[in-house]
């Protein structure tokens, strides 16, 4: 039985993805047979329940944060899932002819079933989470099926505010669903109804308690909520009588039944849902009374109709929860009969509109037996199901709302008179007969009415599963004859008169409440946007710059000291750096690009001298190299430009110059603050006592193809990559490539010298890349000299000279740094590791090879870069 | 002395910054040049300027910091790719009127 | 062999054979070959740490001295998911290359692999360093191919803004390196507490803006609906997948291993709160489903942040929970406007109707992620949405602090308006008349499926995923034993 339990909710999900697939005929019977079944496990059910036993089934789902697939079948529950399986049969039978003659009626049944699967979840869950997923699952295939005919724009905006206002309650309700969980250490209802004190004594009460009054009155469109739901009615007639009226629009009702033993009680309780139901009760169907479309007059019935519902739950008493009840079911009965009713209506006669539509009797006579029943209920006369809910609900209001529900019970007859004009008015429009398909479903919805008013003990058996303690026939002692008759009577007079004067209440409607809202946020939000996302590269480095700026300047001026450090350099050094300075200014002041170029260049320079001051020769040397080729690099670039003059400062130029100062001042008090060094230099000696280990003498060329061997490799990866890259940007239609530079070099000397002097260093860069471990060079260092020794041949030869494919070079050196690496790895040793070699009569370690990849590299990617930007042209 | 060192480093981001607020590529790209020295340079004097001798063993002690060298190293190298590929972008946003 | 180097050199290799080889055959096999290779060695990767810490001292060398990848949960599933998404997105993008730009495409795809598992793996700040500048030349690499010069000019500006922040970034290891005497984190995270404060918290204010620009929180973002728009699809979805949740990723490293948040504190959650609302505004103001998508990242990232500012278990788990939901819910969206792009050749809503209409798999492929990026339920983005809400009522009860509510109530509000954006989509592109009989190929909507499936996974099963990011979230916790693992006895 807890088996069947855990597989009723999922049952109608399968089928709805069994019916996807379906053919048009075969997804119908598929619903049909789903729905029946569902009704037969819930009615296996029915013993213990009523026996006082609740059905529980509990596994674990998503234990991380408390949340079990935890369903419970008591009284409140199995009612609510007998009324959604029941009118689920009789929607599926009665959609079945309804829809017979759509396209896509597979995916309504799939969309229906789904949402059936969904709203059995949704009152069968004992787990708070696994009642929201279920809720949400109802507003989404809510919204799927409002906008089933989606070809229309009014479907699709009526679908998305529907999808939007229940999923405000719904984030609502999961809100509140977690502060319960805090509040009360779990997310099981049968859990927490166990610590029903500690949640009420909560801080967090007031905030659980408006949460979840949000989702219920979104849910069941209650004032201010309330449109969404005679915005739905452009879904097909089934979905409205099933989702919009008889299931989906209750489970905010039943949401606060389900909440009330727990959050309920309370005076905030009844201060909070009296006013609110009453006030959609009567507003609602004063609005109903005045609709000219049969299935908007239906809409607004029910929004009442849940107006008094919720107004009923906020008494708070046992009475109240039985009248809610006794009032639901008959209220079932009766709208979703009206609502089958108005589909079969316009089914027949391609309209809804009231005014077009009088004395259907006459071709529709089984038809309109049937909304007769319905209304006769609704009417709350004696002998109807609607004569026994009306007396329990008239015990269980005192006070104002009492008075306020007679207000609204003659407005409620007048609005279910105006309906039944449309068969029994005299008139002329004819047409339409009774379709079996659409009858038999709202037939028997219908007979419930009477039947259930005349055989009251089967309600109290009903609503004796609520309480099987209490005894529910003394609560549902008939209510007085006079009060519906008289209502009934007014109500008459009411219909005639709103049928007759062409009076439309003009009042704001939600609806544009809504569409401004959402707008406004529309605005505001291209407002923000626009302001915040400039596209100008200058607007985001002066905010990316300021917070750091701002930031870590902040830190210093709170707590820097700066500590007077000796630095020992000798003279020249400060004439470098004077230099250096002069250099700087020079690039930001000089006019031509060229000149900026040519002085960035010296920059580098002065930079490589500072770092021979430093004592740190390799890099000096690097800086060199790097240095002049880049600056080739930038020339070349330079000299190609079309348009090299280009409107240059941002009028705000003043704020740029603060920036740039900022940024300025706070490097130099961080050089300032760091000249100290470490406290220690925990390192160092680790590499000088492991040097020999590692094979060599120079430390730095140590740490980069040994030590930290791994940040090389990553180095000339991005080395390659820049190369492809700009071997890419080269290669696109509409280019060519040039055989030489501006014109060709043709000069004897120059042929002469690169002759001579192009191997001698390409020579030398062998010494320098074999000795790197010994002394400052390496294998970068040596690739940028061979690439530079090679450039010059280019020059004064051709670079036809030279090969034109560099991309395997390229793929080879990173393959041999890559593989020399891997090589350790496969002999399971760490990567990377190095392993002696005999070379010749040199002994090395494997760190060569490892250097020989980084030269290869390097030579590739400096010449193809260059060979590409030199010699690459626009057509 | 001391004061130059640190206004060097300075000056470096304080003018490669201004270059880039500004709008010519080229000029932008010279300013991520200049503030990549800026950086190299506080890498290398987060290693102490305490003096000393190149890091390779043989010389005179006391050695200079060689771990800030070696990460400079790699730093260089990389800027220089990272320049390259800017070289190339902006001459190809410049030399190429037409798109195909 | 151990396993942790093979994510990073296997498509670093891939990346280098790919640009030599001739034959687009023999390329495209190598290609998958290496990106379904580097998956497996991911997914070895994240079963290996389940045991603790993975520890590869590149060259041999103990740690701090020489270079250690310390690969923690946090590390081996950011690791796992970038392969998978790389190799899904390349299945997709096989339709998009020409054969003019091949070799590249192919080159650039595993070349940016290669760096962002670097970086997922690596235990050593420098080298980090060396790792985000491969994947972002080879990000600029991929954005730039076959550009318009109007593409380049934006490309241009990410690449600009990225080299300023790798430039923070630098000076940054300079300030810590000072302080210390150290760039290996496990080394950083144990003499940082004793060091200069200025230069710790200048340096730390660095990293931070330097990772926050990556990762686009507020208000660092704007680089980049731009520059995500600029590439086809597959590129997209890839970028748009992976690349900020590189810098979500460093920002959870730095402000857990290396330099601990002490508890949620309001600088943050204000941070993450704007970036939410920022984000989903901006994608509110869009009228083309890639920009609208692209804006919903950074609002999205806000959520990751928050994780990180809770800074408990629960909001770690969570966090990570999120980062890893996102990546795959982003990316099969991007997918899907990548599709709809190349097939009906425009992503301006105005533009599209009735796609779903037309093609009901593609609308499906749609809806299921996007409803997930909104956190609706049961999708994984529905969970990753509790537990932050959960973590941030625990963390509430511990200090209450009302910056917590606000920011969970901002992220409530957020998924909401995040719903309607993303409905937006669904009602005026894949719902309407569908006049137009052109229909989307298989080739393009299996990949797609392929990341969607993950959605659905870890929404009705979440509690494999939340197993695996609350143990990552514990090991980011338990400082002492990630520094012991990596240091072992070195002083």
């Amino acid at each position: 039985m807890e088996n069947a339990l855990a597989w009723i909710p999922l049952l109608p999900v399968l089928g709805g993805l069994v019916a996807f697939a379906a053919t048009r005929r075969a997804a119908g019977w598929v619903s049909l047979l789903v729905s029946v079944s569902v009704l037969a496990s819930l009615g296996t059910l029915v013993p213990p329940v009523a026996g006082g036993r609740a059905v529980q089934v509990s596994l674990a789902w998503f234990p991380g944060v408390g949340v079990r697939y935890a369903l419970r079948a008591d009284g409140l529950g199995l009612l609510f899932s007998l009324l959604v399986a029941g009118v689920g049969v009789l929607i599926a039978l009665y959609a079945m002819t309804y829809m017979a003659h759509d396209r896509r009626t597979p995916a309504f049944f799939g969309f229906l079933l789904l949402f059936m699967g969904a709203m059995l979840g949704v009152v069968l869950a004992d787990d708070l989470v696994v009642l929201y997923v279920f809720w949400e699952l109802t507003s989404l295939t809510s919204f799927l099926l409002i906008g089933f005919h989606h070809e229309e724009a009014e479907a699709r905006q009526a679908a998305l505010r529907a999808l939007l206002v229940t999923v405000v309650g719904g984030l609502g309700l999961l809100g509140g669903i977690v502060l319960l969980g805090a509040a009360g250490g779990s997310l099981q209802l049968s859990e927490l109804e166990r610590h029903v004190d500690r949640i009420r004594a909560s801080a967090l009460y007031p905030w659980i308690l408006g949460l979840v009054f949000l989702g219920a009155f979104t849910k069941s469109a209650q004032i201010p909520f309330h449109f969404w739901l005679p915005g739905a009615m452009v879904a097909p007639t089934p979905v409205s009588a099933y989702l919009h009226s008889a299931t989906m629009v209750k489970a905010g009702v039943f949401l606060l039944l389900r909440l009330a033993p727990l959050l309920g009680g309370a005076e905030v309780w009844r201060v909070w849902l009296e006013p609110v139901g009453i006030v959609t009760y009567l507003f609602a169907s004063l609005l109903a009374l005045f609709q000219e479309d049969l299935k908007a007059l239906l809409a607004y019935g029910t929004v009442a109709s849940l107006g008094l519902a919720t107004a009923l739950v906020g008494s708070g008493s046992p009475e109240g929860v039985l009248a809610v009840m006794a009032f639901l079911l008959a209220h079932g009965a009766y709208k979703g009969t009206l609502f089958l009713v108005a589909g079969a209506v316009e089914h027949e006669t391609g309209t809804r509109r009231l005014s077009e539509l009088r004395g259907l009797a006459r071709t529709m006579p089984l038809t309109a037996g049937a909304a007769t029943l319905a209304v006769l209920s609704l009417l709350g006369l004696p002998g109807f199901a609607g004569f026994v809910a009306k007396g329990a609900v008239e015990k269980a209001l005192h006070g104002w709302a009492h008075e306020a529900m007679l207000v609204g019970g003659a407005l409620t007859a007048a609005y279910g008179l105006r309906f039944l004009g449309v068969f029994w008015g005299s008139g002329e429009r004819r047409g339409g007969h009774d379709a079996p398909g659409l009858l038999l479903p709202a037939a028997v919805l219908a007979a419930a009415g009477p039947v259930l008013g005349l055989y009251p003990a089967l309600y109290e058996q009903a609503l004796a599963l609520l309480h099987p303690a209490v005894n529910v026939s003394s609560e549902l002692t008939l209510g007085k004859v006079a009060v519906p008759v008289g209502s009934a009577l007014l109500g008459g007079v009411l219909a005639r008169w709103a049928g007759r004067s062409s009076a439309s209440l003009a009042l704001p409607s939600g609806e544009v409440i809504f569409d401004r809202v959402y707008a406004g946020v529309l605005n505001l939000a291209g407002l923000l946007t626009r302001l915040t996302v400039t596209g100008r590269l200058r607007d985001y480095l002066a905010v990316s710059l300021v917070i750091p700026v701002t930031g870590a300047g902040a830190v210093i001026l709170s707590e820097g000291r700066f500590l007077a450090v000796p630095v020992r350099m000798a003279p020249y050094e400060g004439v470098v750096l004077l230099l250096g300075l002069g250099a700087v200014a020079f690039t930001v002041l000089a006019r031509s690009l060229v000149a900026q170029v040519v002085a960035v260049g010296a920059v580098g320079y002065t930079v490589a001298l500072l770092y021979i001051g430093l004592r740190a020769p390799d890099l000096a040397l690097t800086q060199i190299l790097v240095e002049t080729v880049t600056l080739v690099l930038f020339l070349a670039v330079v000299l190609h430009l079309r348009h090299p003059e280009e409107p240059d400062r941002h009028p705000a130029w003043a704020l740029d110059l603060f920036i740039a100062l900022g940024v300025g001042a706070l490097t130099a008090a961080f050089a300032a603050l760091i000249l100290p060094g470490p406290p220690a230099r925990h390192l160092f000696s680790y590499f000088v006592h492991k040097a020999p280990e590692a094979g060599g003498r120079n430390l730095v060329n140590l740490i980069v193809v040994d030590f930290r061997g791994l940040d090389t490799l990553g180095e000339i990866t991005v080395l390659g990559i820049a190369a492809l890259g700009v071997l890419a940007l080269a290669s696109r239609p509409g280019t060519r490539v040039a055989h030489h530079l501006v014109v060709p070099v043709r000069s004897l000397i120059f042929e002469t010298a690169v002759r001579v002097v192009s191997p001698a260093v390409a020579a030398y860069a062998l010494v320098l890349l074999l000795t790197g471990h010994y002394g400052p060079g390496g294998g970068f260092v040596a690739g940028l000299m061979t690439a530079m020794a090679l450039f010059a041949w280019a020059m004064a030869f051709g670079f036809e000279a030279l090969p034109q494919d560099w991309l395997r070079p390229l793929a080879a050196g990173l393959g041999i740094a890559y593989g020399t690496g891997t090589l350790a790895a496969a002999l399971g040793r760490p990567f990377l590791t190095h392993s002696p070699i005999l070379l010749g009569p040199v002994k090395s370690t494997t760190s060569l090879l490892f250097d020989f990849g980084v030269y290869v590299l390097v030579v590739a990617a400096s010449l193809s870069a260059a060979r590409t930007l030199l010699l690459v042209r626009p057509r | 002395m001391t004061i130059l060192l640190p206004l060097f480093v300075g000056s470096l981001f304080g003018a490669g910054t201004w270059l880039l607020l500004g709008r010519s590529i080229v000029r932008q790209i010279i300013g991520l040049a200049l503030i990549g020295h800026g950086a190299n340079l506080t890498i290398l004097l987060a290693g102490g300027v305490r003096g000393g001798s190149a890091p390779i063993l043989g010389n005179p002690p006391p050695l200079t910091d060689p771990l800030p060298q070696a990460l400079i190293l790699t730093a260089i190298v990389i800027g220089f790719g990272v320049v390259a590929f800017l070289l190339a972008l902006g001459y190809r946003m410049h030399a190429y009127e037409e798109d195909s | 062999m151990n396993l942790a180097i093979v994510p990073v050199i296997l498509p670093l290799a891939t990346g280098a054979a790919c640009a030599a080889l001739g034959s687009e055959r023999l390329r495209r096999l190598v290609s998958l070959g290496g990106a379904l290779g580097t998956l497996g060695a991911a997914a070895g990767l994240v079963w290996r740490v389940r045991d603790g810490v993975v520890v590869l001292r590149a060259g041999g060398w103990p740690a701090p001295y020489g270079i250690a990848f310390a690969v923690d949960g946090l590390g081996a599933l950011m690791c796992g998911i970038s392969s998978y998404v790389a190799a899904v997105t390349l299945w997709f993008g096989l339709r998009e290359t020409t054969p003019r730009y091949d070799r590249y495409w192919h080159a650039g795809w595993h070349l940016l692999l290669g760096g962002m598992n670097g970086a997922f793996l690596t235990g050593d700040l420098f080298n980090l360093y060396v790792f985000f500048e491969i994947l972002l030349i080879a990000s600029y690499f991929l954005l730039t191919l076959g550009t318009s010069r109007e593409q380049a000019r934006e490309a241009f500006t990410y690449v600009a803004l990225n080299l300023v922040a790798s430039t923070l970034f630098l000076v940054a290891v300079g300030l810590l390196y000072a302080a210390t005497g150290t760039v290996n984190m496990a080394d950083l995270a144990r003499r940082l507490p004793t060091a200069p404060p200025v230069l710790v918290r200048s340096g730390v204010v660095l990293l931070a803006t330097a990772f926050g620009l990556k990762a686009a929180i507020f208000p660092l973002y704007f680089w980049l609906p731009h520059a995500y728009a600029i590439p086809p699809g597959s590129v997209a979805a890839y970028f748009g997948g992976m690349l900020t949740k590189v810098g979500v990723y460093a920002l959870y490293r730095l402000f857990t291993t290396i330099a601990p948040l002490s508890g949620p504190d309001p600088f943050w959650l204000v941070v993450a709160s704007c970036t939410m609302v920022f984000g989903v505004l901006g994608a509110l103001a869009q009228e083309e489903i890639r920009r609208i998508l692209s804006f919903h990242i950074v609002s999205q990232i806000g959520y990751m942040i928050l994780g990180l500012t809770l800074g408990t278990r629960t909001g770690l788990a969570a966090g990570i929970f999120y980062v890893l939901h996102h990546i795959g819910v982003k990316t099969a969206l991007l997918l899907v406007s990548g599709t709809v792009e190349r097939t009906w050749g425009t992503g301006r809503l105005s533009a599209l109707s009735g796609i779903g209409r037309g093609q009901p798999a593609l609308g499906v492929l749609f809806l299921f992620p996007a409803l997930s990026l909104a956190g609706i339920p049961p999708l994984s983005g529905f969970w990753g949405k509790v537990a932050l809400l959960v973590a941030g009522a625990d963390a509430y009860a511990k200090r209450p602090d009302l910056w917590i509510p606000l920011a969970l109530g901002t992220s409530i509000l957020v998924s909401l308006l995040t719903l309607a954006s993303m409905m937006k989509i669904f009602t005026q592109a894949f719902w309407g008349p569908a006049p137009r009989r052109r229909r989307a190929g298989g080739e393009l909507l299996f990949p797609t499926a392929a990341m969607v499936a993950l959605t659905i996974l870890w929404g009705l099963g979440g509690q494999g995923l939340w197993e695996l990011t609350w143990s990552a979230a514990g090991q980011l916790l338990e400082r002492g034993r990630y520094v012991e693992a990596v240091l072992g006895g070195s002083k």
